[in-house]
Parts: C-alpha cells; structure tokens; sequence
C-alpha cells in the first residue's frame, strides 16, 4: 500500500530513509524508542547539523533507538489522512505512538502548526493535558525553546541547552522509572532535578488586568524558580558523529559539517543567536582536522562546509584552511566557507576553494548608515565594505547581494536612504575599474531586505516591532528611490515576519491562536506558497488575542517578560545596559577586545577565560 | 587516451531504493565510491566528474535484479575487492552481484544494451491473459498509437518482443517478458501491459503491478549475450 502511495507523490525519496549511515537497530531490543522530530520537509530537516548531533548521540546508547520523523508534504499528507496512515518514523516505518519520546526541534517560530500538525497525524492529543500514560512523552528544545511558552501547553518537558549535557541523565530516569513501574508524573517530578529540563505545568502564571504577566512561579516545590541553559564547556572532548546520514536526495545543504566553534563574539544587538549561545568557545584545530577526514572517510561527500555563526572569528582559521586546502583539493573535495568576512585574504581563500563557480559575494551591513550600524552593533563600516567590493571586483566577482533590515529601532527615512546609498556606492566603485578591465563584464548588486523581528534574549527585546503597514511602506520607500539599473530590491513579506514577532514574544495565551490557525488550515507556514495569512488573522479573531499586544508593543525594564524564568546565562541587566547604549549610538566591543561582563562567564568556560 | 581500466558492474535496485530517481542513483554511487576509496577515473575538464555510465535508468517503482553500469578505475584491482568494498559503502536495496574488467575498446554498457528481461505481477488473476498473449505473440505486426514529444505516431511494437511467458497457477497473474530495451529500440512494459489489457477491455492499474527488471542484454549477429555475463546461473 505504500508503495502504492509513494509513487503519486512528489519526492517519494523524502519517506524512505535507508541513507547511508541510517542507524539499524532491533526495535524490540531498546529500553527507550525516541523519534526525534523536525517540523519541515526532509530535504530542510536533513540540512540541520542539530539533527545529524543528536541523531548520533542518542544512538550511541545501545539502550535507546533514536529515528528521525518529518513533516509530510501536503500531497503525502492527503494520501495519509485518506488510508488512515498514521505518522511514522524513516527507520522503522513504525508509528509515532510506539515511542517513549517524541521530541521536536524548534528552529524557527513559524513551524509551530506544524508540530501541531504533526501530532494529530500521529493520532496523538495536541494538548499535554488530554495525553495519558500509554501516548508518548513530548520533549522540545533548539533556539526557539528558549522562550517555551506559546508551546508550554502542548509540549510536556522543554530541554533548555545544548543536547549533549543533559539527555544521558534525563533517559536514564527515564529508563529507571520505566522499570520500577512508575507513572509519567513519577518521572516528572524527578526530570525536574536534571538541569535545564523545564517542564510547564508546574508553573502558574497569572495576568494584570492590562495584559502583562503579574505574576510567574513554581506550583510544586521541587520546580526550580530559574531554569539555567546547559551548554558544553569543552568542545574537543565532547561527541561528535564521525560520520553523518547522506541523504538520497538533494538537500538544502548537500554537505558534511564540520561544526568549528559555538557562539558569536560579536554581540550583534539583533541576534538572538550570539546571545543564546554564549560564551564562543571553540574546537582545537587538530581535533577539527582529525574530525574532517572521519566525516568524509565515512560518508563520501564531495564537499564539506566549516559551520559557526562567524567562522572567520576561528582563532586557528588560516591554518585550518589552509591545511584542509592542501588535503582535499587532490580528492577533489570543495570546501564551504559561509559566513566569511570579506577581506583580501578570505577571497583569495574562496578563489582556491572556489574555483569552479564564482558565485557572489555576500555582505550583510543589516542597516543602511553608520548611525544605525552603531545601534544595532554591527561592526561593519562602510569603507570596509566598499574596500571588499573592490578586491572583489579586481579578483573578477561582478554580483554582489546585500543583506539589510528594515524597521530596526530608531530607524528613519534617513537610514533607508542609506540603503540606496550604499549600493549605489558598490556599482559606482565598479565603474572606476578602467573599461577595459572590466571586459564588458556586468555588474550586479542584490539587495535582500528582511523585516526585523524582536527577539527574546537580546537588547531589543523591549522593542516594539513595525507593523505590517509600516514595513510595507519602508519597503516601498526603499523601492521607489533606487534608481541604477543594477541594483535589484528583494524584500520579505510583512506579514510572515509580523506573525513571527508574535510568536518570538509570545505566551501561553498563544496556544490556542497556534491550535485555531492550524485548524483553519495553516501550515508549513514559512513556505511562501502555501502561508495562509487568512487563517492566522481569522485565529486570533476566534480566539480574541490581540497581535499588537505582542508584536508591536514597547515593554517597559520593570515588565515581567514571558520568558524570565529561562536563564542563558546572560543577565537582564546587561541587556538593559546594551539597549540603553543602543540607543545612545554607543557600540560595545566583540568578547576578544574587550570583555563587557555579560555574565556568560559564569559557565566557567569559552572565550570568557581565553 | 587514458589508461584507466574499465570495469562493467550488475547490481540490483529492490525494496525502498526503487523510490529515487536516476540523478539520485547516479550521486549515490558517487558517494559510494568515494567511501569505498575506488581509485576512480575522473573526466577531464574544468568541472571533472567520475567517470561511471549506466546502461539505461531504471523508471521509478520499478526494481531491477540485473542493473548495468560502467566505471573506470586508474589502477587494476581485483574484481572481488571492487565487489566487496562497494557492497560496503552502498546502502540496503542496492547490492553489486558481480564486477568483471571489460576491454578497453569493447562498447560502453548504455550503447551495447538491447534486450531486457522483465517479471510483471499484476494486481489480480486474470483468466483471460494467457489466451490474450498467445494471440498478441501470433501477429505479425502490431500498430500503436505512441506520443513522443506531442506528437503521436503510429509504431509497429511486434519487432520489440521477442518473448512472453504467462504463469497464471498462482493467485495473481505473473508473466516474463523479454522486449526492447535500449537506445536502438525500447518498448516500454507499461506500454505492453496496456496494449494486451486493451484487447481484453481492461485498463490495467499500474499503481498496483510490480514490475522487476531483470537481465539485461546485448545482441551479436542475432544472439543474446548478457552484459555482465559473469556468475549468471547462481
Ligand atoms: S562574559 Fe565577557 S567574554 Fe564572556 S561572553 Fe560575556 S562579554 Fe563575552
């Protein structure tokens, strides 16, 4: 019947599995079976490092079977639902419902429907409280778990860090109080003295009459007030698979990674990231090389790609290039470089590892003027820009693309113009090559314009985010004053980023939105074609919540924010110091230059103690 | 031109593998001998490529006991290592059944195959098919009507088919099949199946009958020979 099913949809390959390296075990022989679940098409889930981590990690316990789980397309979701096929696992092809663990990965905002989705395909209770011992445990971590809450009453226990700290002591319990016996409370109460486990409902929540939380805490005694992130503090000797799933179709990201350092020195004010994941800390060299060649001795990739939020902020990153240069280039092996600054040594780097397409450069200045790069903390001036365009230019790159923001705080005209200004500056810097250099060549510049969503865990979480109308009319802005041919304006749609900057900040009166737009048809939401904006407005319609309230509200320092019980590690205080030093145009210097006490020292570990 | 040295290989593609494409196929071997450290000959040129032909992909859905490619190694090795170190690396469904080293000169593995056996199980008995194949094979010519390209065209497929086998002791109806496969000539099973379903008043659901490729085969001056003749009768 499956087969049956397989061939009248799109991209059978995505629900099939058997890649190589796929982990075999006998189902049967596991104490704990644990789907590890990505609420987005294979070829998405596939490209996640996050995923490829885990999947490994959980495996190496010969007690548990770790299988990956993705959302269906809508074409296979109709054959499902019409057979009654229940939502299954690549490895085993068993259903969810067999499991001890479905656990989510929360990437991005706009997947929550699809979890949702996800579930009643599984023929599992949405709600945490409508599910019964025999339904499995719902566990959700990744970037987005760092505010839990418009998910607190559908997931059962959050993971808050990094995966490799905690899971061995949380499946252990979880093993222990299986064989005794023990009901699902049981093993609650106990994961709630694993760190950085959060688990909802022993926690009360109550409102002001204005909306705003008064008050937030603990409604059982062995609920810690403080959920602290657990991160690795020694990257060389944690785990690390030596090889990785090879999927049998094309991804996005078709490659071995190599995960080089996590965190970001730079302390963008935007980025949620560069918070959430401090302090950098970084793997040696030796162990990356050593890691390299296990990664494509096992896997037999034709391209591996460096990952981290900065890679050129690697201490040891000339040398690690250049030795990965020297050993591969014989094998024929491309090297990825993404998020490199550009400078005459990282293009004369990409022109080695590169060679075949020269493809363009990209730099993201996110705002259009320095005022503004100030504020936001970017450390990119416009002369360095301009000076990349140029060496870029004479090493024979013609497209560039851009990356900006728009309706970033205190942001005015002034600074959309800036937009316009600067490309203009990038094609004027290309016709000061002599004519005959440039060999008829064209220029091309590409400016991407995202809307800026606020983010919990950053200085800009007291911000209040445009709304739909006025990112429109920046957009609009921007558009009608671009006048060379050469530049091309791409811009987000509004209306995603706005439901975004809901959810980002969002609480848990936020569920029952999420539940009522998927009923009404939402999902896979971050796809352009199937974003059905209708059913989000006529879900907070049904269910009387207003957007504005989240997205496009200014909070006050005094505010009790959803997410104040999660700590990263990063006090409010400092945060509070950044937007205040934001708004004065006032940058802060990356973690290396100066150490600005945020308080992700306190991890005892990483660049803090370099 | 170069001195790598040819090797001709016969795999098969059965259970979950028949779900990817031949693009897919082709990356996956890639990788495959890449992992299996295979001294692979690569293309010339600015974006080199391994140097790996099939003989003809193999539809989706369909499985395939007898696939045929090419591969081109820069040193000689024994048969038995390149058989067992790409079993190795490939993964489950996809397994080489034997490796033998081809003359340099000898014609590649896509313009040699001709002649391919098929096994089709379809969905239900059908009393009436054996009968039905019996007067198909007694015609001397067969028209069809064919669209290649939005053009239809009227092909005789007689000369595609050599030979039909019906078994129809079983609770389904199976037959073999050993019709056209190739660039010359290529008579698609579907198509055959279609055309013996129209003769009985039936359209026949494909969705719900496997179809199995088996040997593939050259022709000398009129003669069978397998592409891979090695290990055949095991
Ligand atoms: S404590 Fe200092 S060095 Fe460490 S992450 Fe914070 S700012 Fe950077």
């Amino acid at each position: 019947m499956l087969k049956e099913i397989l061939l009248q949809v799109e991209k059978p390959a995505r629900y099939i599995g058997n890649e190589i390296n796929m982990v075999v075990k006998e189902a049967e022989n596991v104490d704990i079976r644990f789907a590890f679940c990505f609420p987005d098409v294979y070829e998405v889930g596939m490209s996640h490092l996050g995923l490829q981590i885990l999947y490994y990690f959980l495996n190496r316990r010969e007690d548990v079977y770790c299988e990956r789980v993705f959302a269906p397309w809508h074409d296979m979701e109709e054959k499902m639902r019409e057979l009654h096929i229940p939502l299954f696992a690549l490895e085993t092809g068993d259903e969810l419902k067999k499991f001890d663990f479905v656990g989510f990965t929360l990437q991005y905002e706009m997947s929550y429907t699809n979890i949702v989705n996800m579930l009643d395909l599984a023929g599992i209770p949405i709600w945490s409280e409508e599910r019964g011992e025999d339904d499995p445990i719902i566990i959700a971590g990744g970037p987005c778990a760092y505010n839990p809450e418009p998910l607190a009453d559908i997931i059962d226990i959050f993971y808050i860090g990094e995966g490799e700290v905690s899971y061995d002591e949380l499946l252990d319990i979880y093993k222990e109080n299986k064989k005794n016996g023990g009901t699902k409370e049981d093993f609650y109460e106990k994961a709630l003295g694993v760190e950085g486990i959060y688990i909802p409902k022993y926690y009360d929540v109550e409102y002001k009459e204005d909306g705003t939380i008064s008050r937030f805490a603990p409604n059982n005694e062995k609920a810690p007030a403080i959920i602290k992130k657990v991160i690795v503090k020694d990257m060389d000797n944690v785990f690390y698979p030596d090889k990785q799933l090879v999927p049998l179709i094309e991804t996005v990201h078709d490659r071995v990674t190599l995960e080089v350092f996590r965190g970001c020195i730079r302390g963008c004010r935007f980025c949620q990231a560069g918070y959430v994941y401090r302090p950098v800390r970084e793997k040696s060299t030796d162990r990356l090389l050593e890691l390299a060649d296990s990664l494509i001795e096992n896997s037999g990739h034709e391209e591996i790609s460096l990952i981290s939020l900065s890679t050129g902020d690697y201490r040891g990153f000339k040398e690690l290039a250049e030795q990965l240069i020297d050993k591969y280039s014989e094998d024929k092996i491309g090297i990825s470089l993404p998020s490199l600054r550009i400078d005459a040594f990282s293009l004369d780097l990409m022109e080695k590892v590169q060679a075949v397409r020269k493809s363009g450069l990209t730099f993201a200045p996110e705002a259009g003027t320095q005022r503004l790069r100030d504020v936001i903390n970017k450390g990119i001036t416009e002369k360095e820009i301009l000076d990349g365009c140029k060496l870029a230019f004479d090493g024979g790159w013609t497209r560039v693309k851009l990356y900006f923001m728009t309706g970033l705080p205190t942001e005015t005209d002034e600074d959309l113009m800036g937009i316009v200004r600067l490309s203009d500056a990038i094609v004027n810097k290309f016709f000061e090559i002599p004519k005959e250099e440039r060999k008829g060549r064209p220029i091309s510049v590409t400016i991407s314009s995202a809307c800026f969503v606020p983010k919990p865990f950053t200085p800009f979480q007291w911000a209040a985010q445009s709304t739909v109308e006025e990112f429109g009319r920046k957009q609009r802005y921007v558009k009608h004053n671009i006048t060379k041919k050469q530049v091309k304006y791409n811009y987000h749609e509004p209306e995603l980023s706005s439901l975004e900057g809901v959810m980002a900040r969002g609480d848990r009166r936020l569920a029952k939105v999420i539940v009522r737009a998927w009923e009404l048809g939402a999902k896979f939401d971050s796809w352009s074609e199937l974003f059905n904006y209708d059913a989000w407005l006529q879900a907070f319609e049904d269910t009387g919540v207003s957007r504005e309230f989240y997205a496009n509200r200014e909070r006050s320092y005094d505010e009790i924010l959803p997410w104040d019980h999660i700590s990263i590690g990063v006090s409010k205080k400092f945060f509070i110091d950044e937007m205040e030093r934001a708004k004065a145009g006032q940058v802060t210097p990356n973690c290396r230059r100066q150490c600005a006490h945020c308080g992700a020292a306190s991890f005892g570990g990483g660049v803090c103690f370099e | 031109m170069n001195n790598n040295i040819k090797y001709r290989i016969e795999f098969t593609k059965t259970d979950r593998m028949i779900f990817i494409g031949h693009l897919d196929l082709l990356k996956l071997f890639q990788r495959s001998i890449r992992k299996a450290k295979l001294p692979i000959g690569y293309s010339w040129g600015y974006n080199p490529h391994q140097l790996i032909t099939f003989a003809l992909p193999l539809p989706l859905g369909m499985a395939g006991s007898g696939e045929i490619a090419d591969i081109q190694l820069t040193r000689r090795m024994d048969t038995d290592e390149i058989k067992a170190a790409l079993n190795g690396s490939l993964p489950h469904g996809i397994s080489v059944l034997c490796v033998m080293e081809i003359e340099a000169g000898a014609l590649g593995c896509a313009a040699a195959v001709a002649w391919g056996d098929y096994c089709v199980t379809l969905d239900k008995k059908y009393d009436d098919f054996e009968e039905t194949v019996n007067n198909v094979l007694e015609k001397k010519e067969i028209y069809i009507e064919r669209t290649v390209k939005k053009k239809t065209k009227t092909v005789d497929i007689r000369p595609l088919i050599r030979s039909i086998h019906v078994d129809n002791s079983g609770d389904v109806t199976e037959f073999n099949c050993n019709i056209a496969t190739g660039s010359q000539g290529n008579l698609k099973p579907d198509v055959l199946i279609e055309y013996i379903f129209s003769l009985m008043g039936e359209v026949p659901d494909l969705l719900k009958t496997d179809i199995l490729r088996g040997t593939l085969y050259t022709e000398e001056e009129g003669v069978l020979l397998p592409l891979c003749p090695e290990e055949k009768f095991i």
